[in-house]
């Protein structure tokens, strides 16, 4: 039981790679409507400026409900149960109207569901941590919040809280860690240890099928693991760490033990993670590595800076633009399963066997659709849902 | 959810057939990793780079050695980029039209950034200009505009544009309630006000002609901010001329709205609701002092109301197929 139509999911999710093909000329547009009637998605069409709208205005109707109550109950909050018990009660009402709405009107990831489902977590977490001892360490609020949040990833699937998942369980590390002096040296380890571990685990689900209803929170686990790994090995941040965690800071941050064992890791991953991203073709590999490559170029500088800033900036948009000029040149052709041209584009070009492609276009028109009506789907088979579409 | 799955459920439905799905397979056993975009990105950000650094260069190391030499070494390769796109520039068509180079587009923008660098420069240093100081940035707005229709370049359709407004003194860019410049000064909001609208106007006689439909969004956008920020600043700055700049905002806002309805670019719906809204507040808390309660209350009525009214619009857009930029053409 989900907040949304799990097979609406799956089908939206299906109908993306038929759209594709029909885009790139598989499939016709008689069989692209057929294949729709079979496979519904009942979700409202929505558009991106719209859902702005709708979770901004959303928001500001929650927060004025919300202290409106707060300030017209404000003679019971004397006692502070029940604030609390009226955070957990406002938070589930807002939950319970968003499963309302998600029912009614048909909205997946609309704006106002996004809003409503935020507000409903945020609150029922600040009323479960109002009635937890006010004296304990951050990191152990952390891991009471961050069950009630997954929870919300697993119901709604909501991105947002995909998000503030993350952040909790990082908060936690961090607070935890930095508690003991071995904590402080062994926190960057740790933390690119769950990072690598994150990435792995949303790499080895985001395609599973039955999973398919979290599998935009995959891939966005998969992008902040890879953000948090790059941060975590990065020598100027550790190193900035460090200076924060001390008692007495001198003018500038000392350097740190195992000094070189960071610049090592501040150039090697991101080079690991470009060879990973070009072996696998994995599109956030590719750019999480040349975006950590930047930073390393970046923390280098800053640390021995040999010649002046412009000097920098000049000679790395030069080369950026020469390896981009030599690489899209290289790519005009296919090489080593890469290409230059945009992912829509019909794989006719791309087709080293062209007479494959034929078979599928002369399969997929019209004969195609006699052989349907053979088996009985007639209902979906005529040039007229074709036109519909 | 692999292809092959999706392969699967389709032929369990008896939706293709063998030859159908084992075709597709092996175009998607085949399907080749596209860089397109990234490494337009990666074009884009160097020469971004190259720009700032160049741009910074400049000022650093004037009256030295070896500076009339950078100035001219810039100038000839501002001199080239331009001569590049020229050189593979597309036929002009009314409708998009490409340059003949994947390069084409990226040089005219280099030639474009250069070019602005070497003006401030020669402004700076030779006065060019006198003390006109407007003609600083009149003269590449003009020429930047006329780029973009002849080159077909959106990009260079903002720098020009961007040129423009802060010609008449404002900073204005798209979705950021913020605005530098003098708008407390009547002159400039009065300017502003008429640049915005001689620039829509402009954009829709242009979109109706069907000459380069696609810059309309382009144009409207940047117009349509300038517009509506300038219509609030009067709101805030001229307390007696309240009536005039409400109901002129909300004029706009309700052309804003027709707009968006009829041509499905919802930017322009929420550029008016968001306007709209912060006006009304504004003039509702000034003029009631709302007491917190009734602010609450306040919140939570616009705040439903604004939600229902922006959910009935989303109705339109329930025909798949959207009519986006590209298909005006």
């Amino acid at each position: 039981m989900k907040a949304y139509n799990e097979t609406w999911v799956h089908n939206k999710r299906l109908m993306e790679y038929v759209a594709r093909w029909q885009r790139q000329g598989m499939l016709d547009a008689a069989k692209l409507a057929q294949i729709q009637a079979k496979f519904p998605v009942g979700f409202r069409e929505s558009n991106g400026f719209i859902e702005i709208g709708l979770f901004v205005f959303s928001i500001v109707a929650t927060s004025g409900s919300y202290f409106l109550l707060a300030t017209l109950l404000g003679q019971l909050f004397n006692h502070d149960v029940f604030y609390h018990v009226f955070n957990i009660g406002s938070g589930l009402a807002v939950g319970f109207l968003a499963g309302r709405l998600i029912n009614s009107r048909n909205y997946y990831r609309s704006g106002v569901d996004n809003a409503l489902v935020i507000a409903a977590v945020a609150l029922v977490t600040a009323g479960v941590v109002g009635l937890l001892p006010n004296n304990l360490p951050t990191w152990q609020y952390c891991l009471i919040i961050l069950p009630l949040v997954l929870m919300g990833v697993w119901y709604y699937s909501d991105l947002l809280l995909t998000m503030a998942a993350f952040a909790t369980l990082i908060t936690a590390l961090f607070d935890f860690f930095l508690d003991f002096p071995a904590g402080k040296t062994g926190l960057p380890f740790v933390l690119m240890a769950i990072s690598a571990g994150l990435y792995g685990m949303a790499r080895r689900y985001e395609n599973r099928d039955h999973l398919v209803y979290w599998r935009d929170n995959f891939i966005l686990l998969g992008w902040l693991s890879l953000t948090q790994l790059l941060i975590s090995c990065n020598y100027f941040a550790v190193r900035q760490l460090h200076y924060w965690t001390l008692d007495k800071r001198p003018a500038e941050a000392p350097e740190i033990a195992l000094a070189p064992l960071f610049w090592l890791l501040t150039t090697a991953v991101p080079i690991v993670l470009l060879y990973l991203g070009i072996r696998q073709k994995e599109r956030p590999l590719l750019i999480m590595g040349a975006i950590g490559w930047g930073l390393a170029l970046a923390t280098w500088r800053y640390y021995y800076p040999v010649f002046s800033l412009e000097f920098y900036l000049i000679s790395n948009g030069i080369l950026l633009a020469l390896t981009a000029i030599f690489l899209i040149r290289y790519l005009s052709v296919p090489r080593n399963g890469f290409t230059d041209r945009p992912d829509e584009d019909s794989p006719k070009e791309l087709f080293l066997n062209a007479e494959a492609l034929s078979t599928i276009q002369a399969t997929s028109g019209h004969p195609g659709s006699k052989e349907d009506m053979q088996f009985g789907g007639g209902d979906f088979g005529g040039g007229g849902s074709g036109e519909r579409y | 959810m692999s292809p092959e799955r999706v392969l699967q459920e389709l032929a369990d439905q008896q939706l293709i057939n063998d030859k159908q799905r084992a075709g597709i397979q092996t175009v998607e056993d085949h399907k080749l990793f596209s860089a397109h975009w990234e490494l337009r990105s990666l074009l884009y950000v160097g020469i971004l780079l190259f720009t700032t650094g160049t741009g910074w260069l400049i000022y650093k190391y004037i009256d030295q050695i070896g500076h009339t030499f950078l100035i001219i070494a810039l100038s000839v390769l501002c001199a080239a980029s331009f001569a590049f796109a020229v050189r593979y520039k597309g036929t002009f068509t009314r409708g998009r039209s490409y340059s003949r180079s994947p390069f084409g587009d990226y040089a005219l923008l280099l030639a474009c950034l250069l070019f602005l660098s070497l003006e401030g420069y020669l402004q700076y240093q030779y006065t060019i200009f006198g003390t006109r100081y407007g003609l600083v940035t009149f003269l590449p707005a003009i020429l930047f505009l006329s780029l973009a229709y002849l080159f077909d370049h959106r990009g260079v359709l903002a720098m020009g544009l961007t040129a423009l407004i802060s010609w008449i003194g404002v900073t204005v860019r798209p979705l950021e309630f913020y605005f530098k410049g003098n708008l407390k000064d009547m002159t400039v909001l009065l300017s502003a006000l008429a640049l915005s609208i001689f620039l829509m106007v402009g954009a829709l006689m242009l979109d109706r002609q069907r000459i380069k439909p696609h810059f309309t969004i382009t144009t409207l956008g940047f117009a349509g901010n300038l517009l509506l920020v300038a219509l609030l600043a009067g709101l805030f700055n001229f307390e007696n001329l309240h009536l005039q700049f409400a109901l002129a905002l909300a004029v706009a806002c309700a052309g804003f709205d027709w707009y968006a309805r009829r041509e499905r670019s919802f930017l322009f719906l929420l550029m008016s609701t968001f306007y709209g809204y912060i006006g009304a507040t504004y003039l509702v808390f000034h003029y009631l002092h709302l007491r917190d309660e009734a602010t609450y209350l306040y919140w939570l009525i616009t705040g439903i109301g604004v939600t229902v009214y922006l959910s009935a619009n989303r109705k339109i857009d329930a025909v798949p197929g959207v009519k986006s930029e590209e298909g005006k053409n």
